[in-house]
């Protein structure tokens, strides 16, 4: 029989899965496929106005480096200064930690030298003069002669106009293709001396970290990528670094949906899972419900609030949702954070999800991540370290109990 | 200072449709919008040229002028519109069903003789149960038959636009994002009109020896500039929006309080509407309400009962300019047009046209254009319903478009239900910037060539004009992929300052969200978790306004 049930593959679930594994727990990690992980932007922000000492939150992200490492993908950063990294659009982001072809974009690394921007034909929202103006209007200390911009057209994709980064991305995993791409930089690039030459976000999905070392070798000089402004490059890079170091430490990954609890009195002793194959019950000792909000549909998206699989109270701040509509919740402008994506579920001080009355609705049921009441991750950055600080933190509090 | 012979302000189709009814007739014309061409009633309309169904029972004359001008409407600018075949289902079993099944059919029949010769329709058809639910099998089990009929749909927005278009081909000048502050007498060369550029915030003056108040519900607001009246019993209407067709044919449904509803297809997309209540808020602030949108998907859930599982990305929201009238249902109000000479109020030369349909915008335009005319004793005959509106003048074979410029058959085809025959005018500039062929928004798709052009060439000065002209960002993203790149090229056209970018998408994302807020529940809801995440990524962009 399995020690733990994690419902949700986003990065909390599989956190907790990790930490589980690390402690020698037979763990299966149930998902209803790929979802937040894979859309998420790749980096690591750290909850703002944190202790940055908080040990859960670094021993999570400590272990999730480590896990992201044995899957090839090295996260750089550190605690005590977080990074720079410019987007597409010139604007500039301040994770602790990023993929390292990211991390070496930090823009305190760039006094006193010459950086090149390449300008590739048809890729980009906006023009990559408009991303320097941005750079030099946000970040201070640098000079205009300090970014260059050197245009270069890939005939390989621009012969379609533009297309999407992630398919360009994915396109760049023919390694043949990279190496061509990495071969008409050089030429760009080669008569002037640099010090680093930053590129969209396009350097290969499954294979990456082989991509951009090639590409590096290549181009001789050190490169990085700027953050994207869509989803779906950087995030699909940490899923499928991800998945063989789940199978490496034993977890069982299941592609499956949790329907409905299998309990007797206060203790889950299953849950039914969907598959195309059939309905079956997975049985374990305890289970992690890690299954985001609207978007990884562990709140119905209509009302009653009522959390999807265990029918678990929702919670907005203090207040129970109940049925009232989402538009009640909603601010009239747009660009203020909106109040409904702070929803979820309350749970006490051993993670466990709490009904009604303030009681856990079983003994044995923890919860983790954006499911979780209070922290609105779409107002705000540090969402990715609130999602591994508590799926650390369920899965530590699971431990205890078994210990 | 200039001076015109008319200023039409409004640039609603009855605005558009008599500021191009006046140029051509040669009278020296100015159009002026206090917002965008179709940015108000006319484009969040049902987007029908329909023959007027429903007046065949009380007013046979509406229905026959209806099907008229939806004829001539088809042959002036036929690439705009397109057929929609329409399904009424009767429910029920035994006698009444059939019954009823009978009364329907015989007035269908009536309305074929008006329908079939005056604007292509085609004869209606009764279909047994079988056939209807093999023609959609997501309708509601127990039906006894199905009538159908059909009527035209229209992009509204550019319905507008080329109107606009039209008259500034004919000779006269075009303003959008321009209010009238004010209406003087007392100059003897007319009235003298003080104008607003609401952008740029500036002012200026032009005079005029005729004006043409066409602002719909707006009518009151401006009359009263000119401290004359307009009586409107202003109706609000909604519609909502699917990311993708929930049905190919439209579906009559009856509403709770037994008004015709209808799920109907526009573009890639479904709209569902609509609804009429008196208005009384502000209507440069329009709202949906979650009344609203219930009542429609309740009425709608009776017919095809898995209405609520597609997702409603936006609301439509607009007033109704309709003639005031006590002691009526919103629903039994006449939907005729009036003519208001405020001569009598002190104010002569200024007239005020209101009410009417989408449908007939035409004649409205004609009968405001005869009277206009008649004051500069100007003999010209109207053209409006021969005169091909622009790109309706020549024939395009849009294979040989696709092949000529490698662009897939599918984008050639929206490009030319938008444009027409402009089409070739859009595409020759990607000969000289090739990259121009970049697909910027991918739910339509809209080039960048379009969206040059449109800036270029029919006023659009924000994001949300650019919108309306290509249908960028009404799909299933709701801008949040396409506003960005679109206003790169913006900048790049109009020259705007950082500052200027973060301003016109902080605008386009609150007005999409005004939109849309109404409909957030379902799918839209998660969408919408993404969305808020990219926006965050934006917040630079956006500080700097």
């Amino acid at each position: 029989m399995l020690d733990v049930v994690v419902i949700g593959g986003g990065a909390a679930g599989t956190l907790a899965a990790l930490k589980l594994a690390s402690a020698s727990k037979k763990v299966a990690l149930v998902r209803k496929g790929y979802g937040a992980l894979a859309l998420c932007p790749g980096v690591v922000h750290l909850p703002r106005g944190n202790d940055k000492g908080g040990s859960s939150l670094q021993n999570s992200i400590a272990l999730w480096r480590s896990a992201l490492e044995s899957g090839g993908l090295i996260l750089e950063g550190g605690w005590t200064e977080d990074l720079s990294l410019m987007n597409e659009m010139g604007n500039i982001q301040r994770p602790a930690f990023a993929l390292q072809s990211l991390a070496r974009g930090d823009l305190a690394q760039w006094k006193g030298q010459r950086v090149a921007l390449v300008d590739l034909e048809g890729l980009h929202h906006f023009p990559l003069e408009r991303m320097r103006e941005g750079i030099l209007k946000n970040f201070g200390g640098l000079k205009q002669t300090d970014i260059e911009i050197r245009s270069l057209r890939f005939r390989e994709w621009s012969s379609f106009g533009a297309v999407p980064l992630e398919v360009v991305s994915r396109g760049m995993d023919e390694v043949d293709l990279a190496m061509k791409l990495a071969q008409k930089i050089r030429d760009l690039v080669r008569r002037e001396r640099f010090d680093r030459v930053g590129l969209p976000p396009i350097l290969g999905v499954e294979r990456h970290v082989e991509v951009y070392s090639i590409v590096q070798e290549i181009v001789e000089y050190p490169c990085f990528e700027w953050l994207p402004f869509s989803s779906g490059v950087v995030g699909l890079r940490w899923q499928r670094g991800i998945d063989p170091v789940l199978d490496k430490r034993g977890i069982e990954r299941m592609e499956a949906k949790v329907v409905q609890p299998v309990s007797h009195k206060q203790r889950l002793s299953g849950v039914y899972v969907e598959t195309s194959q059939g309905r079956s019950v997975l049985e374990a000792q305890n289970f992690i419900l890690a299954t985001g909000k609207f978007l990884g549909g562990g709140i119905p998206s209509s009302p009653p609030w009522k959390e999807s699989i265990f029918g678990a109270p929702i919670y907005l701040g203090k207040e129970l949702m109940g049925s009232r509509s989402a538009y009640s919740y909603l601010n009239p402008l747009a660009l203020q954070p909106q109040p409904i994506f702070a929803c979820g579920l309350r749970v006490d001080e051993r993670m466990r999800p709490l009904n009604e009355e303030g009681s856990p609705l079983f003994e044995n049921l923890h919860a983790a991540g954006s499911l979780l009441a209070e922290h609105d991750d779409t107002g705000s950055t540090g969402g990715m370290g609130c999602a591994l600080a508590s799926g650390y933190l369920a899965a530590e509090e699971i431990l205890g109990g078994l210990a | 200072m200039n001076c015109y012979d008319v200023i039409v302000i409004g640039g609603g189709v009855n605005g558009t449709g008599t500021a191009r009814d006046c140029a051509t007739r040669g009278l020296k014309t100015l159009l002026v919008e206090k917002n965008d061409f179709g940015s108000g009633t006319s484009g969040a309309s049902t987007s029908m040229i329909h023959g007027g169904l429903r007046y065949l029972r009380t007013d046979v004359k509406t229905t026959k002028t209806s099907c008229l001008d939806s004829g001539y409407t088809q042959k002036i600018a036929p690439h705009l519109l397109w057929r929609i075949p329409f399904l009424m289902p009767v429910f029920g079993s035994g006698l009444q069903a059939k019954i009823y099944t009978e009364l329907v059919e015989t007035y269908l029949e009536a309305y074929d003789h008006f329908s079939v010769p005056l604007k292509n329709g085609r004869s209606h058809t009764r279909l047994d149960p079988n056939e209807v639910y093999r023609l959609e099998p997501g309708l509601a089990g127990g039906i006894h038959a199905a009538l159908t009929f059909d009527e035209w749909g229209i992009y509204a927005h550019r319905l507008c636009a080329v109107n606009a278009l039209s008259a500034v081909e004919n000779g006269a000048e075009a303003l959008n994002h321009t209010e009238v502050m004010g209406l003087e007498w007392g100059s003897a060369e007319g009235i003298t009109v003080k104008l607003k550029d609401r952008l740029q915030n500036t002012t200026s003056k032009v005079l005029a020896k005729v004006v043409v108040n066409a602002t719909g519900p707006w009518s009151p607001q401006v009359a009263a500039l000119a401290k004359a009246e307009v009586k409107l019993r202003p109706g609000k209407g909604i519609h909502l929006v699917s990311d993708r067709r929930v049905s190919n044919i439209a579906i009559v449904a009856t509403a709770v309080d037994g008004r015709q509803i209808f799920v109907l297809p526009f573009g890639n997309c479904s709209m569902i509407g609509t609804t009429d209540d008196d208005y009384y808020g502000d209507l440069d602030l329009l709202v949906a309400h979650e009344d609203e949108v219930e009542y429609l998907l309740q009425g709608i859930e009776k017919v095809f009962p898995t209405i609520r599982q597609y997702r409603w990305t936006h609301t439509t929201v607009g007033v109704r300019p309709t003639l005031f009238e006590w002691g009526k249902n919103e629903d039994d109000l006449y939907r005729e047009h009036a003519i208001f000479d405020h001569s009598s109020e002190g104010a002569p030369g200024l007239f005020s046209i209101a009410g009417g349909k989408l449908a007939s915008y035409r004649w409205m335009s004609e009968e405001m254009a005869d009277v206009v005319a008649k004051k500069f004793e100007n003999k010209n005959r109207c053209r409006t319903h021969i005169d091909p509106l622009p790109g309706a003048e020549a024939e395009v074979d849009l294979n040989v478009v696709s092949r000529k410029y490698q662009l897939p058959l599918f984008t050639v085809l929206k490009l030319y239900h938008r444009h027409g025959c402009r089409i070739e005018e859009i595409l020759k500039e990607t000969e000289s910037h090739p990259s121009w062929k970049r697909v910027v928004c991918v739910c339509e798709p809209v080039l960048e060539a379009e969206v040059r052009y449109v800036i270029r060439k029919e006023w659009a000065r924000n994001l949300s004009d650019i919108a309306r002209r290509t249908r960028l960002g009404l799909g299933s993203c709701q801008g949040i992929d396409c506003a960005v790149p679109a206003a790169a090229i913006l900048a790049d056209e109009l020259s705007l300052t950082a500052r200027e970018i973060g301003a016109a998408l902080q605008a386009f994302f609150e007005e999409r969200w005004r939109s849309k807020a109404p409909v957030l529940r379902g799918r839209e809801l998660a969408q919408e978790e993404i969305t808020r995440h990219l926006l965050g990524q934006l917040e630079g962009e956006l500080q700097r306004c």
